[in-house]
């Protein structure tokens, strides 16, 4: 196969931080454009012709000239100007109407061949494949930035490979990154479903969005447990499949995406080069915008974000601009959740205002504390221990929900509960408690605890 | 990104002073050395007086010096001709060096 066309429009984007340009020109500036123009030519003549050229282009202009012979001396000096505070930074773009895909389907690379194009993100474009050795389906990224270096002793490939070892429900497992036919690829678990930013725009309630919430925290925590930041949570990252499995999408990989499902609440730029700040500007911690180096805190700053929106439907910073958006985050306090929505629970409103300290040290702990706290939100306690609330264990495969006889005759309050359940090694706990569906199928070593609201008195049934 | 180098510096040089506020550390990864915060911030001052005398110089000069672009693509971000933007720059250097070595006195 030739050299891979590049699929991406190279767009440079300008960060703009200045209010629109001031259309009245003063005196002043009328003079500078004259200055400035004689100033130019005269230095396009080599310097021995030059003092013939003022003669004509000032005449008797004597302001004017000593102006002009004061800029070139001084654009003879070295300038701190010369040398740019950063690296040439290149902001790349995918447009939504893009070319047509690199692959096609049918066609094969490696051991993958390629059944249809899913999606496309800032690194490369994201196709469905199936893995011919394995006979299963995989989602198969190819990556088009030439400068990542996936396989050698880096930083990046260091923590692309950590990222790689994760092993955990809700992660989406990365099968391997290789290269084949001169194409980079990253091949990882399919996942078919919707994201967190869909849902929430779809007008799922929140107690459901919370739970998938919860559920991400929970892979998220295991990944920090292996020393693996994500550095790019945001609700178009996690998505929630058809069978209401959670999955966090992208870990690990500091290029980031446009997602083109949703491009007014995902847009993200694309910076690669040294120096580059990396992140999407909504979601980033106060310490990303600054460049400084990041922890699992981070993540958990950008978690607060999440929970934010999903609590108020709406971001805690948005500027008209990247950099106004970054300037909020790293120094203004963002509207008080309850104000936005005064029906947020009161704990909600404390853990995101927790989340989202500017200090990374006064945030929560770790992940796992948040993911605890969005459980303690969930149960929504009434009368605490009159309700039967032990936990139930056994090798078992399968659990399903039923209600004392109460609930078939009158229900007048709407009833709701959720199923806790949890993995146990040697009669301990062996990782978080997470909000399982009823009909979900556990293999033995699971103990389950039920959660009704309003409280009453249920059985729980467990199926061998 | 002009504005939080040129907050990082006016920190730094804050910090450098025994000042209460808290640290900005530049990351090495932005490659912006110590030294330069003084030159930053007269810089920034410089700008914003080019600015008043012509918007799209002082533009092109925050994009070829604060983020490195070419004068190509200068040229391309703020959509004028290549030669334009080379005038631009020429001329918005000449000016600030003169500014800056002012300042220095």
């Amino acid at each position: 196969m030739a050299e891979p066309r590049v699929n991406a429009r190279q767009v440079l984007v300008f960060l703009d931080m200045e209010p629109p340009p001031d259309p009245s020109a003063s005196l002043d500036a009328k003079r500078w454009r004259q200055i400035g123009g004689v100033l130019n030519e005269a230095l396009e003549l080599p310097a021995g012709q030059r003092s013939a050229f003022l003669d004509q282009a000032c005449g008797a202009d004597a302001s004017l000239r000593a102006e002009v012979e004061s800029l070139i001396a001084a654009s003879e000096q070295p300038v701190l100007l010369d040398a740019p505070v950063l690296a040439p930074v290149t902001a790349t773009l995918t447009m939504e109407h893009a070319a047509a895909p690199l692959l096609q389907p049918g066609q094969v690379v490696s051991h993958y061949e390629i059944v249809r194009k899913i999606g496309e993100g800032g690194m490369g474009e994201v196709y469905q494949a199936i893995d011919k050795h394995l006979r299963r389906t995989v989602a198969l990224k190819t990556i088009l930035d030439a400068g990542v270096d996936w396989r050698g002793q880096g930083h990046f490939a260091r923590e692309a490979r950590a990222a790689s070892a994760l092993n955990h429900p809700n992660i989406v497992t990365i099968y391997e990154f290789n290269r084949a036919d001169g194409l980079d690829f990253i091949a990882m678990e399919y996942v078919e479903g919707a994201t967190l930013g869909k849902l929430l725009s779809d007008g799922v309630p929140l107690a459901t969005l919370l739970d998938y919430a919860r559920q991400a925290a929970n892979g998220i925590a295991a990944a920090h447990a292996a020393g693996v930041v994500h550095r790019d949570l945001k609700p178009s990252n996690i998505m929630v499949t058809s069978a209401g499995a959670v999955k966090v999408l992208d870990f690990g990989l500091a290029r980031q995406e446009m997602s083109s499902s949703n491009p007014e609440i995902t847009k993200s730029l694309t910076l690669t080069g040294p120096g580059a700040i990396v992140g999407t500007p909504a979601y980033m911690s106060p310490e990303q915008v600054h460049g400084e180096p990041l922890g699992p805190a981070s993540d958990i700053f950008s978690f607060g974000v999440m929970l934010y929106e999903l609590a108020c439907h709406k971001r805690p910073f948005q500027g008209k601009t990247a950099l106004a958006t970054l300037d909020q985050v790293a120094h203004h306090s963002p509207v008080s959740p309850a104000k936005l929505n005064p029906q947020v629970p009161p704990a909600l409103a404390a853990l995101i205002e927790k989340c989202m300290r500017k200090t990374p040290a006064e945030r929560p702990a770790s992940m796992e504390e948040v993911a605890l706290a969005l459980c303690e939100l969930m149960q929504r306690p009434a009368a605490p221990t009159s309700s039967r609330r032990r936990w139930i264990v056994g090798g078992v495969s399968a659990v399903l929900l039923a209600l004392g006889a109460g609930w078939w005759m009158e229900r007048r309050t709407p009833l709701s509960y959720s199923i806790e359940a949890q993995k146990m090694t040697a009669g301990k706990p062996a990782g978080p408690p997470y909000i399982a569906s009823p009909t979900e199928t556990f293999q033995g070593g699971w103990r389950f605890r039920l959660h009704i609201v309003p409280p009453q008195a249920g059985f729980v049934y467990v199926v061998n | 990104m002009r504005r939080i180098l040129v907050d990082h510096a006016r920190a730094h040089l804050r910090e450098k002073r025994g000042g209460g506020t808290p640290t900005l550390v530049l990351n090495e990864a932005i490659d912006c050395p110590e030294g330069r915060s003084f030159e930053l911030i007269a810089l920034d001052d410089a700008l914003d007086g080019l600015a008043k005398l012509d918007r799209q110089q002082s533009r092109v000069v925050e994009l070829r010096f604060f983020t490195g672009l070419s004068i190509a693509e200068t040229a391309e971000v703020l959509g004028v001709s290549k030669a334009t933007a080379n005038r631009d720059w020429v001329a918005a250097r000449a000016w600030l060096s003169r500014e800056l070595m002012r300042g220095k006195c």
